[in-house]
């Protein structure tokens, strides 16, 4: 009886290990072909934005704006440009609204998005809404 | 004299609209929607496509033709219950449950691929990290993330009311409850891309919502082929996975 219950074990442990074996290997196979394939993985950086955790201040490099939104028109009255990204949106400000800048800088990040967010979904965005939209997050 | 009068008008009517088009991209994203602005981590970044219309793609995502298996074409359906989605229901999707926090989206590929670069607005959790046992505690960790819920032990008496449906059990299973489940997107390459999924068969064996995953199997192979904004992940879109 006990070398029975040897034998079933001695036969189960080989047969038990082929049936996990393959499925294993076959994904380290797929890992390995992964990784292998990411080592040399390269995106089209004509797209690329570069983010990272920092102050949203930074104007992010990015190719793609350079040909897509460059404000060379007078600003009339006090509407701003539409399509800005937000760093372009940051250096408009410092260029052409210092006194609203100044207020804009000492906002936490996350209020300076909602500023820029709201800004964004303005049809036609102007500075008065800004100013406001600054005021009323650094009182709270 | 009448073509004179049509040439004016067509004339003065250019010169009214060549403000208004300026203003607008000419590769833009859809007839309505020439830019989209994206929560991705800490910051909104500007989704919108290359605007120069002689770019052709660069970079690893211009290769066509990688061995197969592994890198075999997806089908459509991935799984039954889960929609298959593309650009612009992803934009939607970034504008709308991501936006609110309901929605999530995943970038299921192993960190090497990541870290070359994501698309705005996802976080990365390596398919693989799905694959783990039922009992790890970083699948467990990761469930909890996504909206997720352990149960306490159960009960066979009550979970088989829950099945019966004299109980609320729809969405779950003996161990999540994933009622306040988020709606999950996951991609991964595109679609000769095996990574999400697997990802996505492995969420719905563990009982994950059907209509709560959506797969985009465009990925990122489409994602660049149509000149939309990459980014390279912040330190929050990297799920710590070691």
């Amino acid at each position: 009886m006990a070398l029975n219950r040897c034998l079933y074990v001695s036969l189960l442990i080989p047969v038990s290990m082929l049936l996990v074996t393959p499925a294993s290997a076959a994904d380290d196979a797929y890992l390995k072909m992964l990784e292998g394939e990411a080592a040399d993985v390269h995106l089209d950086k004509r797209g690329q934005l570069e983010t990272a955790d920092k102050d949203s201040s930074d104007v992010r490099k990015n190719s793609s704006e350079n040909t897509v939104i460059e404000w060379n028109g007078k600003i009339q009255g006090e509407n701003l440009p539409n399509g800005l990204a937000q760093g372009e949106f940051e250096k408009f400000l410092q260029n052409n609204f210092y006194g609203t800048y100044v207020f804009f800088k000492k906002l936490n990040s996350i209020d300076k998005n909602t500023v820029y967010y709201r800004y964004s979904i303005e049809e036609k965005p102007n500075l008065e809404n800004v100013r406001q939209n600054v005021l009323t997050l650094l009182k709270q | 004299m009448k073509n004179s009068i049509l040439l004016s008008v067509w004339i003065l009517s250019a010169l009214i609209s060549a403000p208004t088009m300026a203003a607008n991209l000419e590769v833009q994203i859809s007839k309505d929607k020439p830019y989209s602005i994206v929560n991705h981590g800490n910051e909104m970044v500007k989704v919108q496509r290359i605007q120069d219309t002689s770019h052709v793609i660069d970079g690893s995502f211009a290769k066509t033709s990688r061995p197969c298996p592994p890198f075999c074409v997806n089908p459509m359906n991935i799984a039954d219950g889960v929609a298959t989605v593309a650009e612009l229901e992803v934009i939607r999707f970034m504008e709308t449950a991501l936006r609110r926090g309901d929605g999530v989206m995943i970038d299921a590929r192993t960190s090497s691929w990541h870290e070359k670069g994501t698309i705005p607005g996802s976080i990365n959790i390596p398919f693989t990290v799905f694959e783990k046992p039922v009992d790890d505690p970083e699948l467990a960790e990761v469930l909890e993330r996504l909206g997720a819920k352990e149960r306490d032990d159960v009960g066979v008496v009550m979970r088989s009311l829950e099945k019966i449906g004299l109980f609320d059990g729809g969405e779950k299973t003996d161990t999540w409850d994933f009622s306040d489940a988020k709606q999950l997107l996951l991609w991964c390459n595109g679609p000769w891309c095996g990574q999400s999924p697997r990802a996505i068969r492995a969420l719905v064996s563990l009982g994950y919502p059907t209509d709560k995953l959506y797969y985009y199997r465009g990925g990122m192979q489409m994602w660049q082929s149509l000149g939309l904004t990459t980014v390279l992940p912040s330190d929050t879109s990297t799920y710590a996975s070691k």
